[in-house]
């Protein structure tokens, strides 16, 4: 989408267009869902944070300042009510499976999947402010500079957390056998 | 001890930020560097592992679910409130719901019949199913049989979560279960299966959202729980449960069919 595409359609939506703002949530909703879910590793909360972060964008849109892209001001409200999930969320702990009938043994599992289970409960060991950084370097390719603006903390910062987060991964992903192979 | 200078090109250069100066200078450091270069595996291994990561696709209601409650903060739109609210909160996520109004009224109505008869929330039973972890067979639907049993255990709590199945009747019944709040997502294809209606103990005190395919439901108090369904043919179709408790959570599969 354009900025020029993006503008008309904020446009439209300030003007109680909702079908303008569905082609807004069209645009953004796979982006904004991902990062929520690697952020929360949970499906139902990636889809209320996406869900509350479309809402609170709706209700808001007259505060939005135009000089900006609307993409990077919704993407900051996503960012924030994940935060906010996440320091309200209780540590998750896995149910433990005593009894199965019917289930798949481990052997049969997808080999990839498993390597995406453990990459992402790996993630999750991270602090929030460190599985940020790599969420959005490493599955939503942003710059260094994107994301220090994103975030509103200096280049600097956004290096070290993101050293200190993919330290702490690698010792985890080979203590679980990952060898990135 | 690789010096803090090069693990910052390292890094760096694995991003695509370096600058050629940067980059020329890293190289020239691994060339002499044994440590640096066993460095860069370790680190090539974590990009590679976090590459195998899939993009999950959004789901297929999400939009539509947001849209619905958009309009239904419009002026005009008030749902009714009461026990129905739960009801309500589904139709504003889901606007296919509200288009389809005549079937929405007329589940409303048939859950209101079930209640007259005391079978249904909110109004107490006239009969308290049995606790205690075990599955209660519901009255009228006697024959069939269990599909598929799975035992949860959340600390010092058993679930027992189950899947039933007599001609087009299926239910999911959840037994078992702690006093603290319980989380119960349920979905399910509703091309294959429609959501009748759900039958939980009177010592429960509980909310439930039905949507396109998807069934949530929140209660405190002791299982079981009955989520009654209709199969559109006799193939298998999924019910995928996520529970959340006391801090945990998990998810389990489960068939409806042979």
């Amino acid at each position: 989408m354009t900025a020029g595409d993006e503008e008309a359609l904020v446009q439209r939506s300030l003007d109680g267009d909702q079908g303008a703002f569905g082609e807004l949530i069209g645009a953004y909703q796979h982006v904004l869902y991902n990062v929520a879910l690697r952020m929360t590793n949970d499906p139902e909360d990636a889809r209320d944070v996406t869900q509350t972060t479309f809402l609170k964008a709706w209700r808001r849109l007259s505060t939005f300042d135009r000089r900006h892209k609307f993409f990077s001001w919704i993407y900051r409200i996503m960012l924030n009510e994940t935060l906010n999930l996440l320091e309200r969320r209780r540590p998750q702990e896995p149910l433990s499976e005593v009894l199965i009938s019917g289930a798949e043994s481990p052997e049969e599992r997808c080999h990839s999947t498993q390597v995406c289970e453990i990459v992402q409960s790996a993630l999750m060991l991270l602090p929030a402010d460190q599985r940020q950084v790599i969420v959005l370097r490493h599955f939503q390719q942003l710059s260094y500079r994107e994301m220090s603006g994103l975030l509103r903390i200096p280049e600097k910062t956004v290096k070290s957390r993101l050293y200190s987060a993919r330290q702490c991964l690698g010792r985890t992903l080979r203590a679980r056998g990952v060898t990135g192979s | 001890m690789i010096p803090d200078e090069y693990e910052l090109l390292l890094q760096a250069e694995l991003d695509g930020e370096n600058t050629r100066q940067a980059s020329a200078r890293l190289h020239a450091w691994l060339a002499r560097s044994p440590e640096g270069r066993a460095r860069l595996r370790e680190l090539e291994a974590v990009f590679h592992a976090l590459a195998r990561v899939e993009r999950a696709e959004v789901p297929a209601d999400l939009r539509h679910s947001i849209l619905g409650a958009i309009e239904s903060e419009a002026p005009g739109t008030a749902l009714p409130s009461g026990w129905g609210e739960a009801f309500s909160a589904a139709f504003a996520r889901h606007p296919a719901l509200r288009q389809a109004y005549p079937f929405a009224a007329g589940l409303v109505l048939g859950l209101a019949a079930f209640a007259l008869l005391g079978r249904v929330l909110p109004g107490p039973p006239r009969e308290p199913l049995p606790v205690a972890g075990t599955m209660a067979p519901i009255r009228g639907t006697g024959g069939g049989s269990v599909t598929e049993r799975r035992l949860l255990r959340a600390g010092e709590t058993d679930f027992t979560v189950e899947t039933w199945r007599s001609g087009d009747a299926i239910e999911l019944r959840l037994g078992g279960g702690p006093a603290q709040a319980v989380q119960v997502t349920v979905v399910f294809d509703p091309q294959r299966l429609t959501a009748l209606g759900v039958q939980w103990s009177p010592s429960a005190r509980a909310h439930l959202e039905l949507g396109p395919g998807r069934l949530a439901l929140g209660f405190t108090g002791y299982a079981p729980v009955v989520a009654r369904f209709r199969a559109a043919g006799t193939q298998d179709a999924q019910l995928r449960v996520t529970f959340r408790t006391a801090g945990r959570s998990g998810e389990v599969a489960l068939r409806t069919g042979r």
